[in-house]
């Protein structure tokens, strides 16, 4: 059967033109190889293997760049002019074989050799371009002896988003040696459905395995589509476990001082698991970036979680009673206890959660009589929570996993229902209940939580 | 595609509540097993907890509870025989029974339980029924060890995702309720054939019509069952301490085990039919939700995208040219300028050449390098200028054609191009390369000042 073939692909190209950032974003997997704007920096074929439904689809095979092109074709005239003129056996792979016997291949031309003979093993090659490169007499002998493997060629034109650049020529030069389709694919930006674009063209070129491409591509789209409903859903969970958290204090200044201390700490690690949490998920690893305490942009996102002028940039409205300073984000919640929020949902958990909840309720109403205030987060902070995450999101979705700079967050991207308007109902139903959150110590997560953050997730989109 | 039991859901959710609660569960070497099976995400994390859960003996503390439950179950079953039992007893008294008080006795408390129970529809948290709570609270007390909180709390989740577990508690309740209604019947037919009764209605206020159609209405439904309605006359005749014949007496206990036995037994009967096969639906339809973020991680590991094949060999030392240093040869013949493997875009010459500089142009091809080499290999020349372009990458074959270059010449300048509208360069990668060939810092040059002898004086 066609489909149940793995396909084998040889990443080749000049040097320093992104091959390993191309088997970065196209594996998911920061850690692959090594990156650097140098050239030779892989000096040797890394493999990585696909799967498709767990089953092994596409084998990617990143090799050392092509530096000495001029010289090995040179060479490789050299042997064709010592083994006659008219011998056919020295034109295309016949050819290759012969260098790959010579003792240069092991020399001067070592690099070069591993990467023919990976693509004489494999089913096709990528041909990666820099097209801020101009199109040189190099890359011109190199595709020439690329072709002389006999396996099909697809040029990968890399750095799309680059100006100044040479699209037209390279398409132009590339038209010239037959090779007409060609895969616009930026590795460290890609397109939202770059990957999906580059297997679906990719299936055009290699027909005897296009159905493996094909499937390859729609599950790539399913995935990333169940990665983003997660994603939400993780962001959800975030603000509900930010609103039902709750902090009994005694009464007077100076403990709801503390406290209120106590609670921001909190909410700033949550924050940052947040962060950590969605990296991962999106395949990102926080220890890539050595520099950074979390690869994000300085400043906006430096910015503290408390720091007005964090709400402010967001163009978060700020209620009468927000307070500054050492207390900022704090609600101090005096007698209500959440008792006001909307009696009827009140009157219908207390008939229903008689045995449950009469022993929680009953704790938090003896607190208040004993004149305990309980800290909560203030609304502001909640909606500067959830702009600030799905920004992060927004970011990561966009981002190549070759991506070496900091990422960038843009303020524009985030509006709707969290920016102004009421907070939706579901963060109204956590603030009632503090068992909601993961950070209290009756944590409780069971049907109706997790229907709470679904329904969130999806108001969040 | 294998079916899950209600079981698989069960130690499933456990697990994700233990690991939530106190962190991952290692589970390496049984990863492998699934990582690689063709089916569904969620059929995968619901493999793993079973392995799991027969690694660790989950299962076994799962099954403990479920014996607990029902064994609570049985309990409040034999508290129910023992309740129904007292309830017929002192319903029926002694001697004379007061049917109004009798009825309200059998049915008040299930009739007032009922109208809670049907009132919980229309309240929108689904807590369940007292009963059915109080079941589940005694499992959770007879339950001990780690786990033990966790399996309930997993049960009371999985079932609440379809609204299973208030038809559950539901069926648990009117489970309850049949068994006391039975006892109550069987302790009145069994109390009513072997003792003396008399039955009668009384009232102060008000008239003997209402309790005629009262009475009527009541045994309106159990009539069709065969059970009797006493007449008009009947009903008259037993009021206040007033009492008919026996076989009034017959008829009487006949509408009230029928009212009992309608309204109560059967009434609970059918609502516990009702919700056995809610509940049933509700389980059928229990699924793992993937996309919940508890489930985040776990989701990653199962479906892997990708894993490392490995390296073909070791790599190499990096490879680097290296100029030879010649004794310099007598300079004769003009200086030469070449652009080696410029932009197409970039200007040439770069700046006014000197007169006696020879303008040997851009070059780029295999051809135009051996015309080059070929040429200064026949003819000296007394200094070589080499432009290149900064913004490019120093490749091993360039660096090679330098050194190559330079090796038959007396003297060679670098000129490094840099353009100010691209203002990404890689200027130090090429003095590092440039260097690390042989060349010193003072023949590469970044701007045109230090080329003097190049360029044409004004």
């Amino acid at each position: 059967m066609e489909t149940n073939q793995v396909l084998h692909l040889a990443v080749v190209g000049h040097t320093n033109t992104g091959k390993t950032s191309l088997l970065r974003t196209l594996t998911h997997d920061t850690g692959f190889g090594e990156i650097a704007d140098f050239p030779g920096t892989t000096r040797h074929v890394e493999g990585a293997r696909l799967f498709l439904n767990g089953q092994a689809a596409v084998e990617l095979f990143d090799t050392p760049g092509l530096e000495d092109g001029i010289a090995l074709l040179d060479y490789l005239d050299q042997l064709k002019a010592q083994a006659g003129q008219g011998s056919s056996r020295f034109d295309g792979p016949g050819s290759i074989h012969r260098f790959l016997d010579t003792p240069e291949s092991s020399r001067r031309f070592e690099q070069e050799a591993r990467v023919l003979r990976k693509l004489l093993e494999c089913d096709a090659g990528l041909y990666v371009i820099d097209i801020r490169d101009p199109v040189l007499a190099k890359h011109r002998d190199e595709l020439a002896i690329l072709s002389r493997c006999g396996k099909p060629l697809v040029p990968i034109l890399n750095f799309m988003h680059s100006s100044p650049n040479y699209l037209q020529d390279w398409k132009e030069a590339l038209g010239n040696l037959g090779l007409h389709l060609s895969i616009e694919f930026d590795t460290v930006a890609p397109a939202l459905d770059g990957e999906e674009q580059l297997y679906q063209k990719l299936a055009l070129v290699l027909d005897t395995h296009a159905n493996t491409l094909k499937a390859l591509s729609a599950d790539i789209h399913k995935q990333r589509k169940l990665r983003r409903e997660i994603a939400y859903n993780m962001i959800a969970e975030l603000l509900i476990d930010v609103a039902a958290y709750r902090y009994t204090s005694p009464g007077d200044d100076e403990s709801i001082k503390n406290a209120t201390t106590l609670l921001q700490d909190v909410i700033r690690l949550r924050e940052q698991e947040s962060i950590q949490a969605l990296l991962t998920h999106y395949r990102f690893r926080p220890e890539d970036y050595p520099d950074q305490p979390l690869p994000i942009e300085e400043g906006r996102w430096g910015m503290d979680l408390f720091h007005p002028q964090a709400l402010m940039e967001m163009g978060i409205q700020v209620s009468k009673g927000f307070v500054a300073g050492a207390m900022a984000g704090a609600a101090v919640d005096v007698m209500s206890a959440g008792l006001s929020l909307g009696t009827a949902t009140l009157i219908g958990g207390v008939i229903g959660s008689v045995w449950q909840g009469v022993d929680k309720f009953g704790k938090r109403i003896l607190g208040k009589l004993q004149g305990y205030r309980e800290i909560s987060l203030d609304d502001a902070i909640i909606r500067l929570l959830g702009i600030r995450s799905l920004q992060l999101l927004n970011a990561l979705e966009m981002r190549g996993h070759a991506d070496q700079r900091p990422i960038m967050l843009n303020t524009e991207t985030v509006t709707g229902q969290l920016k102004e308007g009421d907070l939706p109902e579901e963060i109204l139903e956590a603030r009632s209940l503090p068992q909601w959150s993961k950070m209290s110590e009756h944590f409780e997560t069971g049907a109706r939580r997790n229907a709470a953050i679904k329904s969130l997730a999806r108001k969040l989109h | 595609m294998p079916q899950h039991s209600l079981k698989d859901y069960w130690i499933t959710e456990t697990l994700r509540l233990r690991e939530e609660h106190w962190g991952p569960i290692e589970d390496a070497t049984l990863l492998h097993q699934i990582r690689h099976s063709t089916e569904p995400v969620s059929h995968k994390i619901i493999q793993r907890a079973t392995l799991i859960a027969k690694r660790d003996g989950l299962a076994a503390t799962i099954e403990k509870w479920s014996g607990n439950a029902r064994l609570a179950f049985w309990a409040m079953a034999l508290l129910a025989i023992f309740a129904g039992i007292g309830m017929a007893a002192s319903a029926l008294g002694t001697g004379h029974v007061n049917l109004l008080l009798a009825l309200v006795a059998l049915l008040g408390l299930h009739a007032i339980t009922y109208v809670f129970w049907l009132l919980s529809f229309l309240a929108p948290y689904h807590g369940g029924t007292l009963l059915g709570q109080a079941w589940l609270w005694l499992g959770k007390k007879l339950a001990r060890g780690p786990d033990a909180t966790l399996a309930p709390q997993a049960f009371i989740n999985i079932l609440n995702q379809n609204n299973g577990l208030r038809w559950l508690l539901s069926s648990i309740s009117h489970g309850i309720w049949v068994v006391m209604m039975t006892a109550g019947i069987m302790t009145m037919l069994a109390l009513l054939a072997a003792r003396q009764y008399t039955f009668g209605w009384e009232t102060t206020i008000l008239p003997v019509s209402s309790f005629v159609s009262i009475t009527q209405g009541i045994g309106f439904l159990p009539h069709f069952l065969g059970f009797s309605i006493p007449s008009a006359d009947i009903i008259q005749q037993s009021s206040g301490l007033k009492t008919a014949g026996p076989e009034s007496q017959a008829i009487w206990s006949s509408w009230l085990i029928g009212a009992i036995m309608v309204y109560g037994l059967l009434l609970r009967l059918a609502s516990l039919l009702l919700c056995l096969w809610k509940t049933r639906q509700a389980m059928r339809q229990i699924q793992i939700d993937e996309t919940l973020p508890a489930y985040v991680g776990l989701v990653d590991r199962l479906s892997a995208h990708s894993e490392h094949i490995g390296v073909d060999a070791p790599a190499p030392a990096l490879q680097t040219a290296r100029r030879n240093t010649l004794p310099a040869l007598a300079p004769a013949g003009s200086p030469l300028v070449v652009g080696l493997e410029l932009s197409p875009r970039a200007p040439w010459p770069p700046f006014a050449l000197s007169a006696t500089v020879h303008d040997q142009g851009k070059l780029e091809s295999r051809e135009q390098r051996h015309q080059l080499l070929a040429q200064i290999t026949n003819q000296t020349v007394p200094a070589l200028l080499i432009v290149c372009d900064a913004a490019q990458t120093p490749d091993r074959g360039t660096l090679h054609f330098i050194t190559d270059l330079s090796n038959l010449v007396s003297h060679t300048d670098i000129y490094l191009l840099t353009n100010q509208n691209q203002p990404e360069n890689r200027l130090p990668l090429w003095k590092e390369r440039l260097q690390q060939a042989g060349f010193a810092d003072e023949q590469l040059h970044e701007t045109p000042q230090t080329l003097s002898q190049w360029i044409q004086a004004n």
